[in-house]
């Protein structure tokens, strides 16, 4: 009797293919998740320029750009509220009372209504898809920051008080060279002892709500098209970190004080709090404490291989390298620092 | 032929892996016998127009700088700052607004004393391909 032979694969035929094609897989996957993280960069670009366009539509329609944080600096609401209006968010701007507010008792940014509103709502424009979006609470955290300028939020020199320096000195005093967005700059509040509240904010004192003054585009003496107006940071990743909890005033903005994705610089969290994240992908240092050596700030930080996104005021969005230069990369950060250092 | 071939491929890796000429520094701060309360911060700034600065936060009394921000060769004179994030520079207003954590927005007394801060001479030079590992005792 003969064995019929059936014509098929042995089992090293089926081996040898399914190991092709698992070469192939290895091959291919990378290249997607690139192609991905491409598309996620130029989407975060494309936020960028909104951002940046919707404070120049500011601009035309009231004749500053949007400030920094409300006149009363921490609590009231910070340029996410005013800029809303412009980025076709005009019913959730609408959802937002006392902004400014110089009362003890009014709505903060995330209470009452404002929480339901508008503080909880997790904005696509003002995230970058390649971050996780996270929650405190119920509270959203964005992804995008203004400028406050070269050295911290209280827009005054690094150290404080200290004099004689220039803005992108390496060595002993870093001068404040001005900044596009208003921040904790009155010097009566710092000098009192904290921070960005109005010092009588208790006896409703108009007077004294001096934080995030509005800037004209005429005060931008280094030119809109050298001077940093949009950047990114990368969300705080639970455990309490408030990085990027732009609703609040302390983690609406940037300093150009050190290089984007600093590995061992921190962001200045006071008053909040933060994970000091000195490994990892990328490593994302912090501190809790501010002094008057290293005051309040948040550094630029972004999940793109090799650099932030950042648009400058004119709406020019670029990709600034993490190895930018840092005297260029300050200079890039004041708006009326004089320098004459090319951002490239 | 083999040897120059080699003697090639070493340079090229030699060049490959120098970087832009920056160093890795890191080390350990005590203040008066403990580590340096945590969140402090260490600066190195160039005396002799390197044009690097290093920064570095302090955590459980150990910092680190690696080296893509790192320092070029020279000396640099060091600053070392830190606080208890308690202790207010001037005294605060009580009803000032917190943070969202509850935390207090105040700018915090300097515990290190202005020879280890603003008035430091205290040096130390970075030297190329060394170890670059500088402790230091704040008295």
């Amino acid at each position: 009797m003969r064995i019929r032979t059936r014509p098929a694969f042995t089992l090293i035929e089926l081996l040898v293919v399914i190991a092709i094609i698992a070469i192939l897989i290895g091959l291919l996957l990378p290249a997607v998740q690139k192609v991905r993280e491409a598309a996620a960069r130029a989407k975060c670009q494309n936020n960028i320029k909104q951002i940046a366009l919707a404070n120049m539509s500011y601009e035309s329609a009231l004749g500053t750009f949007v400030p920094g944080v409300s006149r009363t600096g921490c609590c009231w609401g910070t340029w996410m509220v005013p800029i809303l209006p412009y980025m076709e968010q005009q019913a959730m701007f609408s959802g937002y009372t006392n902004f400014g507010g110089l009362d003890n008792t009014g709505l903060r940014y995330a209470a009452g209504a404002n929480l339901t509103n508008v503080s909880s709502k997790q904005l696509a424009t003002f995230t970058c898809p390649s971050d996780q979006p996270q929650v405190i609470g119920t509270i959203t955290l964005h992804n995008y920051v203004l400028n406050a300028g070269n050295t911290n939020f209280y827009q005054v020199a690094q150290p404080t008080g200290c004099t004689g320096g220039t803005t992108t000195a390496t060595s002993g005093c870093v001068s404040f060279g001005g900044a596009p967005f208003g921040w904790y700059e009155d010097p009566a509040t710092l000098a009192a002892g904290a921070d960005s509240s109005p010092v009588d904010y208790a006896g409703g004192n108009a007077a004294s709500g001096k934080s995030g003054r509005p800037r004209r585009i005429t005060d931008i003496s280094d030119g809109t098209s050298n001077t940093l107006c949009v950047s990114e940071v990368i969300q705080g990743q639970g455990g309490g970190d408030y990085r990027g909890f732009s609703w609040w005033g302390g983690g609406a903005g940037f300093t150009t004080f050190q290089t984007p994705n600093h590995r061992s610089a921190p962001d200045v969290m006071t008053g909040a709090g933060c994970t000091n994240l000195t490994t990892g992908n990328p490593p994302m240092p912090c501190t809790t404490t501010s002094t008057g050596d290293l005051s309040r700030m948040q550094l630029a930080r972004g999940r793109h291989t090799g650099g932030v996104n950042a648009a400058m005021c004119d709406g020019s969005v670029r990709f600034v390298r993490e190895s930018v230069d840092l005297a260029a990369w300050r200079s890039a950060g004041t708006s009326q620092g004089g320098e004459s250092i090319a951002l490239n | 032929m083999p040897r120059l071939f080699i003697a090639l491929a070493s340079a090229l890796f030699v060049v490959g892996c120098s970087g832009d000429g920056r160093e890795a520094v890191s080390g350990s701060i005590k203040l008066k016998g403990q580590p340096l309360p945590e969140g402090g911060v260490v600066k190195f700034e160039p005396l002799e127009k390197q044009g690097t600065e290093g920064l570095s936060v302090v955590s459980a009394g150990k910092y680190s700088i690696p080296r893509e921000n790192g320092l070029k060769p020279g000396r640099y004179v060091v600053r070392v700052s830190a606080g208890d994030g308690k202790t207010a520079v001037n005294p605060v207003n009580p009803d000032q607004p917190p943070g969202p954590g509850g935390g207090a927005n105040i700018v915090s007394k300097n515990l290190v004393p202005a020879e280890w801060g603003r008035n430091s001479k205290q040096e130390v030079t970075v030297t190329p391909g060394g170890r670059n590992e500088f402790n230091f005792e704040i008295p």
